[in-house]
């Protein structure tokens, strides 16, 4: 469309090196960023209920509920000012064959009860008032992507049976998906490629 | 062009003719009518043969460079990048997930390598096509690596990650039809975040600003179209997702301004084509837009509406719309006089069905606008005569 002189062929060179370069590092540096959190991360292992609607870019998944997703605020201690979008570090325990939220804090705690992990979430939205409110979590580990149409197949086997899925969480309380577990056995393991 | 024998100005000479706005290309059917008008008046012997000749020179100079086969290549890269997008969505377990990963790197490896010996061979649309193709498949792996992961994170940065790299390369290869791509995958963007916060993205103009900027420094005049219309369902969206507390009659006032300031531009401007010549008519034009939608909604949409404020408000309509009407005519410009004939169909039909309370008070409004809208078309007329228009108001 433009008239303008025809672009040098050093720079053309440079251009399709260049682009083609960055295009494939920002995927690359995401892969490269995930083997590390599977590979070096804590496992923890969360109980969950699937639900299986359909991203536009990625295809059909389930959007996987925890128990430490919901926090009764008046339960835990937690920072005054927590708002909506906050980023918020959550401490949690082993509870029965679960995990629960026993605080929740604005930094990266120093010291932790034992037996306890810390992970990295966002203040999804808060509901109720005063001290009664309830703060809704996302830990970034909601969502399992399925192959096209066996979404269904997935919410319909766990009807009956206790889902659970193995989390990674790094160093930094940042947590990823690793496998699932259908009552007690370790269904699937994520390959770190 | 002599080769090894440039000398070092005019080396400087011809990178500045690279990167420096030149000359943009008028749509091929403007050409192709002049073309026609110069073909009549030559047999009617109203222009020399001479004077047809450089006439058409200077046309066929501004003839976009697309062909048919350009644009038939530029639709096939989009269904191929549609292709690749919903075949990541399918997850297919077929094929491995490194399988998936490394076919669409080879994917996006060829498609630059492609572009680059394009360009090299001076086919730069094709080359433009293959780049759209690489950007292409640049987000379909970015949705294949957040797939495979299960990165629930932010829908939104992941499309954000798209349109930076797309940027990129519409800004490095200087290509309009990937600018075009990258500015869409923007205000899908805008979009994502919006609905997600339930928030006014306030970003969005200023990334609206540096894409004219890129697509200025690229010389894809096209783009102002597109720039006016994101601008404007931007502001016409302001109020829906802000609440009417921003200011009031916020719509309206931003496009009163907008429009005005076009308008007044275009009316002291000559026939140039300028940076004013060429951008009034698109700042009174969505500026109209803009200002419409406003009263539209204050009028159809706001609940209990009082009469004397819906019969004002709708006189302010027809009255804004005859007045775009009016500069649009002065100025030849058949855009901006499509679109307020638009507006002012669009509002009479909205009275009609709203009605002024009554079918009565509704027949005395078109009544008295009727009178007094032919009693402007005679002011004209007088005007006319005397010579004052001379044949613009024709």
């Amino acid at each position: 469309m433009t008239r303008a002189a025809p672009l040098p062929r050093w720079w053309i060179l440079v251009a399709g090196l260049l682009v083609a370069t960055v295009q494939l590092a920002v995927p690359g540096s995401i892969i490269a960023g995930r083997i590390a959190l599977l590979s070096a991360g804590h496992e923890i292992t969360l109980k969950t209920v699937p639900v299986d609607p359909r991203d536009l870019f990625r295809g059909d998944y389930v959007i996987l509920n925890f128990a430490i997703s919901r926090v009764e605020l008046a339960d835990v201690p937690h920072p005054d000012t927590i708002d909506e979008l906050d980023e918020i570090f959550v401490i949690i325990s082993p509870q029965d064959d679960d995990w629960a939220v026993s605080s929740l804090s604005e930094a990266m705690p120093d010291t932790m009860p034992p037996g306890a992990q810390v992970l990295r979430a966002d203040v999804d939205y808060l509901s109720g008032e005063g001290a009664n409110r309830t703060a809704r979590l996302r830990y970034g580990v909601e969502s399992y992507f399925v192959p096209e149409g066996t979404g269904r197949d997935l919410e319909k086997l766990v009807r009956d049976k206790a889902l659970s899925v193995i989390v990674a969480v790094g160093p930094g309380g940042r947590a990823a998906i690793k496998g699932l577990v259908i009552d007690g056995e370790r269904i699937y393991d994520e390959p770190l490629l | 062009m002599r080769r090894g024998g440039a000398s070092v100005l005019l080396r400087a000479k011809r990178a500045f003719e690279v990167w420096s706005p030149g000359k943009e290309n008028r749509l091929a059917g403007y050409v192709d009518k002049a073309m026609r008008d110069v073909a009549r008046w030559s047999e009617q012997g109203l222009i020399t043969d001479e004077a047809a000749a450089a006439i058409r020179a200077d046309l066929a100079s501004r003839r976009s460079g697309y062909g048919l086969p350009h644009i038939f290549a530029l639709l096939g890269a989009i269904l191929l990048v549609l292709s690749v997008l919903t075949f990541v969505a399918a997850n297919w377990d077929e094929i491995p997930r490194l399988a998936r990963v490394a076919m669409l790197a080879g994917l996006l490896i060829a498609s630059y390598a492609a572009a680059v010996r394009l360009f090299l061979t001076g086919h730069d649309i094709f080359g433009q096509t293959a780049v759209l193709v690489g950007s292409g498949v640049y987000g379909g792996s970015i949705m294949l690596v957040s797939q495979m992961y299960h990165i629930y994170g932010n829908p939104a940065d992941a499309v954000l990650a798209w349109a930076l790299g797309t940027t990129l390369a519409a800004a490095a290869f200087r290509a309009p039809a990937v600018w075009v791509m990258a500015f869409a995958i923007f205000c899908l963007w805008s979009a994502g975040t919006t609905a997600e916060s339930n928030e006014v993205h306030w970003i969005f103009p200023l990334v609206v600003a540096a894409m004219a900027a890129l697509a200025w420094w690229i010389h894809f005049t096209g783009a102002r179209h597109l720039v006016a219309l994101a601008l404007t369902a931007w502001v016409v969206s302001l109020p829906i997702v802000h609440g009417a507390s921003f200011f009031p009659y916020q719509t309206l006032t931003i496009g009163l301004c907008v429009g005005a300031i076009g308008a007044a531009a275009m009316l002291l401007a000559g026939d140039g084509e300028g940076f004013v010549e060429r951008n009034a008519p698109i700042a009174m034009l969505y500026g109209y837009v803009i200002a419409f939608c406003g009263l539209f909604n204050m009028q159809f949409f706001e609940h209990d509406v009082p009469l004397e404020k819906f019969v004002m408000l709708a006189a302010a309509t027809l009255v804004l719309s005859l007045a775009v009407l009016a500069v649009g005519r002065l100025r030849g410009r058949g855009m901006a006089l499509s679109v307020a004939y638009l507006g002012f169909s669009i509002e009479l039909v909205g009275i009609y069905f709203k009605t002024f309370g009554t079918l009565l008070n509704t027949s005395i409004f078109f009544f008295t606008s009727g009178v007094m809208v032919i009693a402007l078309a005679w002011f004209g007329m007088r005007l006319r005569k005397r010579g004052v228009l001379a044949g613009d108001f024709s």
